[in-house]
């Protein structure tokens, strides 16, 4: 079935693309025979063209088959088809007392999409990267054949599989180990920073104490106040802390209203002026203070909002998500940080993370440092100067853009950013000797050879 | 007004089409155990597993083909066993016009069998089912692109209609469901997916729930086939008979 003007979550770019979605393993193996070029795709909420298939291609989505296929209530240890998204989860397991492992800023993405980009969300620092947690997944290759990958078999498959961008194979199946939890809230602290330093060293002073930290940024702020922000410090709360009115159904998240964004916004509608003033007012509205805090909203925000990318109109938008180690992170970041809001290319929501150690797959994205994520409205051609400055920024300060949000980094600088490429070709090379699996985010970086 | 109490038995017939798929889910969700019937039984597991987890009812699988005539009677023994409060039949077979035989087996005999027998051991042991299948819009004319999976689907509306009937004094329901355009394998590739026409899965199976709850007898979902319908039924056969449908 053809679908138009297909994306991923920013919108940009878009192509008419075949898209396919059985509702069976047995059907994405008959999908996958095909002798055309394809790519997995979830939810799509991958930024860019990760999930988009080369001109003429298919795009084989999972999203027709996410079922349970075991659960194990000793280890936590829970077996589904890779469409199967983390909303699901949560809303089955939570009320049993189980959360996923590691969640990024929305549920609405599959498993097999999670293990693909090997997501990363506020407990990064403590925790880690979701593909820390998936126990094995089954891996359909080119051949037709099924690879079981864990740490223990399949090794160097499931080392490239993971943050692999699916370029290693579709991903059948998948067991993640849940967590245990004894609520659904957070208690959670907040804290504002009058500039970029003083964030930095906030967000690495409670790095200990706090399992979940991020910091909302105001990047339109000039001047001294460059990098001001609220820092949002949460801890999981035990039962014995919650208090009488919450005590009696700790399971249960709150009723929430849902907004929807009817329609494309005017590209106006989001210019340097309204969100600054946006930023403005969200930084001086804040309170410092601790709150609880329910997982919904502390973890997915912007869930409330639904379809909230159509805000910024037709143009769509790119994301710019970044990490810089720690010994360059301050400067990185202030020079991307000028370099934006010199550009007046707005953007509500930054976020900064500091993250923990690195994991050994070979495109996982974080290691020590911050990792920093924005929004820079479309069309492409407005951003074309700014991305090629922002190219300058991470090539002086060792920044590292993360796949599954890019839609315009300059290829070169790959190989420098993701010192691990050259194992991971060999893998996939190896796993896809025909070339059959392209994305058009691995063609535009050249991710294979 | 039919009161739905749990836990009621569920018989969910064709269980793997994506409409049954979605019904099961809203049965099970309320709290209702489910009987999967249908013919791949692997497949089916999958599903039954799925839902024990998800909704921690029980889950039952059990298989059936029907276009094995007296197939229908056996199943119908079988769901008796399980005490089935609701049977919805979602099976069809859609071929092209040398397949007229097999489609009148599959999607009305074997409906016919079912139904018949089940509303009979069901009226001895005093119970007071509901029993649903799923028609088509495509019952109400016959067009030449797909006339004899028409009639099949015709017949099975004059049967139900007549079962309907029969049962209405003894106090049990049939329900006949004649979905239009629904997001599935079996439109893939033939209707336009942008078509505002075009339901999903989901949409048909609360559309068929709701049906349940209330008091309808034909229920056609999307609601909007009834006054299409109305219309194309309307037309003088020496209209209708120029026209390219």
């Amino acid at each position: 079935m053809k679908q138009r003007a297909l994306g991923g979550w920013g919108r940009l770019p878009t192509a008419d693309v075949e898209v396919l979605t059985p509702e069976t393993s047995q059907g994405c193996i008959q999908a996958w025979r095909s002798s055309g070029s394809r790519i997995s795709r979830g939810l799509g909420r991958a930024y860019g063209d990760a999930a988009l298939p080369l001109e003429g291609g298919l795009a084989l989505a999972t999203t027709g088959t996410n079922r349970y296929l075991s659960f194990e209530e000793n280890t936590g240890e829970l077996v589904a088809e890779a469409g199967l998204s983390l909303d699901d989860i949560i809303e089955t397991f939570l009320p049993r007392g189980w959360f996923p492992p590691v969640v990024p800023g929305t549920k609405f993405v599959t498993l097999g999409g999670a293990a693909a980009a090997d997501i990363h969300g506020k407990n990064h620092h403590i925790d880690g990267t979701f593909g820390q947690y998936v126990a094995w997944l089954d891996l359909l290759l080119v051949s037709g054949e099924i690879r079981r990958c864990s740490p223990v078999e399949n090794v160097e498959l499931f080392k490239a599989t993971i943050g692999g961008m699916g370029l290693t194979g579709h991903i059948l199946r998948v067991s993640l180990r849940l967590r245990r939890v004894e609520s659904a809230w957070c208690r959670v602290r907040y804290l504002k920073s009058r500039c970029l330093s003083q964030t930095l060293t906030l967000l690495s002073e409670h790095d200990v104490a706090y399992r979940h930290t991020v910091a909302w940024m105001d990047c339109m702020a000039g001047g001294a106040g460059l990098g001001r922000g609220v820092l949002m410090l949460g801890n999981e709360a035990k039962l014995v802390d919650l208090p009488a009115d919450l005590a009696p159904t700790p399971l249960r998240l709150p009723e929430r209203r849902r907004w929807r964004v009817p329609f494309d916004f005017p590209s106006c509608a989001l210019g340097p002026f309204t969100v600054g003033l946006f930023n403005k007012l969200y930084y001086g509205l804040a309170r410092e203070g601790e709150r609880w805090v329910d997982f919904e909203k502390f973890f997915f925000p912007l869930d409330a909002i639904k379809d909230w990318n159509r805000i910024y109109g037709r143009r769509g938008f790119a994301q710019f998500q970044v990490h810089f180690p720690d010994e360059t992170a301050e400067a990185g970041l202030q020079a991307s940080l000028l370099a934006i809001s010199r550009s007046r290319q707005a953007s509500f929501l930054a976020v900064l993370k500091r993250c923990g150690p690195a994991n050994d797959f070979l495109l996982s994205f974080l290691g020590p440092g911050y990792t920093l994520a924005l929004d820079l409205p479309g069309p492409a051609a407005a951003l074309e100067p700014l991305m090629r400055e922002l190219d300058g920024v991470l090539k002086q300060f060792r920044g590292r853009i993360y796949f599954a949000k890019d839609a315009c980094v300059s290829p070169a600088l790959i190989p420098g950013m993701y010192p691990r490429l050259a194992e991971f070709r060999a893998i996939q090379r190896a796993a896809d000797p025909t070339g059959l699996i392209r994305s058009r985010l691995s063609q535009r970086l050249n991710l294979h050879d | 007004m039919t009161e739905i109490t749990s836990p009621k038995t569920t018989a969910i017939v064709g269980a793997t089409s994506a409409i049954a798929r979605a019904f099961a889910s809203i049965c099970a969700k309320s709290g209702e155990n489910i009987i999967l019937v249908g013919r791949d039984i692997a497949g089916l597991e999958l599903d039954a597993a799925d839902l024990r987890l998800r909704y921690q009812v029980e889950v039952n699988v059990v298989p059936y083909d029907a276009s094995h005539p007296g197939s229908g009677r056996l199943l119908a023994a079988v769901l008796h066993g399980k005490e089935a409060n609701f049977v919805v039949t979602f099976h069809g077979l859609m071929e092209g016009r040398e397949s007229f035989g097999q489609m009148l087996q599959v999607n009305c005999n074997s409906i016919a069998e079912l139904f018949e027998s089940y509303a009979d051991l069901a009226m001895q042991a005093g119970r007071k089912p509901i029993l649903v299948a799923t028609s088509s819009v495509a019952g109400d004319r016959g067009r030449q692109s797909n006339y004899p999976y028409g009639a099949s689907k015709a017949a099975l509306d004059t049967y139900l209609s007549g079962l309907r009937n029969r049962l209405w004094p003894l106090g049990i329901r049939v329900i006949t469901v004649k979905p239009g355009f629904v997001r599935t394998k079996l439109t893939a590739g033939k209707v336009n997916p942008t078509s505002p026409l075009l339901a999903e899965p989901g949409q048909v199976a609360a559309d068929i729930r709701a049906a349940m709850q209330g008091r309808g007898d034909v229920v056609y979902t999307r609601w909007f086939w009834r006054p299409i319908m109305f219309l194309i039924r309307s037309l003088p056969e020496c209209v209708f008979k120029r026209l390219k449908l």
